[in-house]
């Protein structure tokens, strides 16, 4: 099994796309359903963790892709977030049937591969299609503003990776981890390689004050755009940066302090900004903000499992949230709280997919969010931290208000605490929603059946194999 | 030295890029930091008295000095991305000029 194809495949399929245009939706369309089948043959027939050299030529003189636990899961979790979100918004594709291609090999290989100038490549290659992405959404100036901040953090990153090659004379992560064990380096002098990496990184992962685009270029954003920056992109971004926190940052007190510290204000602050928003899709956003710097907060914090529990979490509930707004917000032509008010009385089967994914994302018991959270505050608690824990749980609080506020109001189209009258109700016509609610209700399922199902499993499979390879690795390539 | 050099054209490039509102020298400015990174990234394969990393009739060993050719590969993949980014830069502030008349990001309304 060669995870190459997984990036080959979409590539290939848009260079067909541009010879022939005419059947770029359906290329597009098969290499999706190939590469979520790929991901699930590979995770059913994996046996432990390889490092595949490309091109003949040996790691770590070569380029190599890595395949273990942690970047199976970054797979899967990628291609179905894909997927689901183009079989949403299919009739949006248009004419983007290339750059979405191009946007797929493009996440598979940043969570793929084991060459930091090759993830700085591929970095490169997902953040341009996603400012062509965004331009679906006629906001050019912001789409500008993305691009120039994007192309300055990629540049911030390239140049930490040039630090780290100058310091270890390789760029494959393994190498550079063993190496590091081997030399001794003090963690005084990998300061300016990590901050300029995690900066690098951070515009992508829109840890505040990084992601100042994010608002311009999302809130108006349509079903197929917006799910996909903030699932399928935050996702692998925010992998990588969990591979590189667990394998090269070698961090003293005060850096890791001063990252935490960065990562739990982007929390703090964007969920207090999500709590004072009107619009669904912009309340979303700010979420996601606030979800990627706890999920870097628990990375730094050195939690693997906890992390990558609480990015599948926010993945699939967000993935349903923004798709259910965007779409409700295209049809409707509004995505003001206020104006969509019981909507849900009318489309019972979206209300119920919206709701379970939006109780999930607080973490309320029974789903699988809970589960999520309550890793991260337990591990979190285990190794002695009160202060971190504190802080999730008040912004949860936070996260619970606004987001139960939400549903009452989309539930309920009279007055608080009254029964509505046939008079109050609005009538909303939403096109085509079946496909979406399938969708929503599917993940529901799953989201219901991960938070009662023990987690243990998953748990060890996770720690287990991914810890070993890191170790094993160490003592040469 | 150089190094020393091409780190304060990348700091010309972030001055232009905080300081500027014109799209047209926003752009320039990014391609300024561009080629103080690429310069920096050269710079570090750089071995004196080395020989340019190709095996010849007249350096035919691989005893000999060379200079590391893998920085150079790296910025010539750089300045490829670079080229890439510039050309979507300048359509997005050409269309941008269409519908607002202005390449100053402060006078366009609307957005």
């Amino acid at each position: 099994m060669n995870p190459a194809l997984l990036i080959a495949a979409p590539l290939l399929a848009a260079f067909i796309a541009v010879i022939f245009k005419k059947i770029d939706k359906v290329v597009l369309g098969v290499v999706a359903v190939g590469n979520i089948a790929y991901s699930i043959v590979m995770a059913v027939l994996f046996t432990g963790a390889t490092q595949i050299a490309i091109g003949g030529f040996a790691p770590p003189f070569g380029i190599s892709l890595v395949l273990d636990s942690y970047s199976l899961i970054g797979i899967l979790l990628v291609n179905v977030a894909f997927g689901l979100i183009l079989l949403m918004g299919t009739k949006l594709v248009g004419r983007y049937g290339i750059v979405l291609a191009v946007s797929l090999a493009a996440l598979n290989g940043i969570v793929l591969t084991g060459d930091l100038f090759n993830l700085f490549v591929f970095i490169e290659v997902a953040a341009i299609s996603a400012y062509i992405m965004t331009t679906m959404n006629k906001q050019l100036k912001h789409t500008f503003n993305y691009l120039i901040l994007g192309t300055l953090a990629s540049g911030l990153l390239l140049f930490g990776i040039a630090v780290l090659y100058n310091m270890f004379g390789s760029l494959n992560i393994i190498d550079i981890a063993s190496k590091l064990a081997i030399s001794g380096v003090s963690a005084g002098a990998m300061v300016l390689p990590i901050v300029f990496i995690f900066a690098g990184l951070s515009v992508e992962a829109k840890l505040i004050p990084f992601g100042g685009w994010v608002r311009g270029v999302l809130k108006k954003s349509n079903s197929l755009v917006g799910p996909l920056l903030v699932t399928g992109y935050a996702a692998a971004i925010l992998l990588v940066f969990g591979r590189l926190t667990s394998t090269i940052f070698i961090m003293s007190d005060g850096l890791k302090i001063a990252l935490t510290v960065v990562a739990v204000a982007t929390l703090v602050l964007a969920e207090f900004t999500a709590f004072s928003k009107k619009n669904l899709r912009e309340v979303l956003l700010f979420s996601s903000i606030a979800q990627s710097g706890l999920v870097v907060a628990l990375f730094l914090n050195g939690l693997t499992v906890a992390a990558i529990l609480v990015l599948v979490n926010n993945v699939v509930s967000k993935l349903v949230l923004f798709a259910l707004s965007a779409k409700i917000a295209d049809d409707t032509g509004t995505d003001k709280i206020s104006e969509l008010k019981g909507v849900f009385t009318k489309y019972r089967v979206l209300g119920v997919g919206f709701t379970i994914a939006a109780m999930s994302l607080i973490g309320l018991p029974m789903f699988f969010g809970f589960v999520a959270k309550a890793q991260a505050v337990m591990s979190l608690f285990e190794s002695g931290n009160l202060w971190l824990p504190a802080v999730i749980l008040l912004v949860s609080v936070i996260e619970g208000i606004y987001i139960i506020r939400i549903l009452t109001t989309l539930w309920n189209s009279g007055k608080e605490g009254q029964v509505p009258s046939k008079d109050a109700q609005k009538e909303y016509k939403l096109n085509g929603f079946v496909k979406v609610s399938i969708v929503a209700l599917v993940i529901g399922v799953l989201i219901v059946a991960a938070g009662i199902l023990p987690i243990t499993n998953i748990k060890e499979f996770l720690s287990s194999d991914f810890l070993s390879f890191i170790t094993r690795s160490m003592g040469g390539v | 030295m150089i190094q020393y050099l091409s780190i304060a054209l990348m700091l010309v490039g972030i001055y232009g890029l905080l300081s500027q509102r014109n799209m047209i020298k926003l752009i320039v400015s990014l391609n300024i930091f561009e080629i103080g990174l690429n310069i920096f990234i050269v710079s570090i394969g750089f071995v004196k008295d080395g020989l340019a990393p190709i095996l010849t009739s007249n350096h035919n060993s691989s005893a000999l000095l060379y200079v590391d050719p893998l920085p150079q590969a790296m910025v010539l993949t750089a300045i490829v991305i670079g080229v890439g980014i510039t050309a979507l830069a300048l359509a997005l502030a050409r269309k941008l000029y269409k519908t607002h008349g202005t390449y100053e990001l402060d006078e366009m309304e609307g957005e």
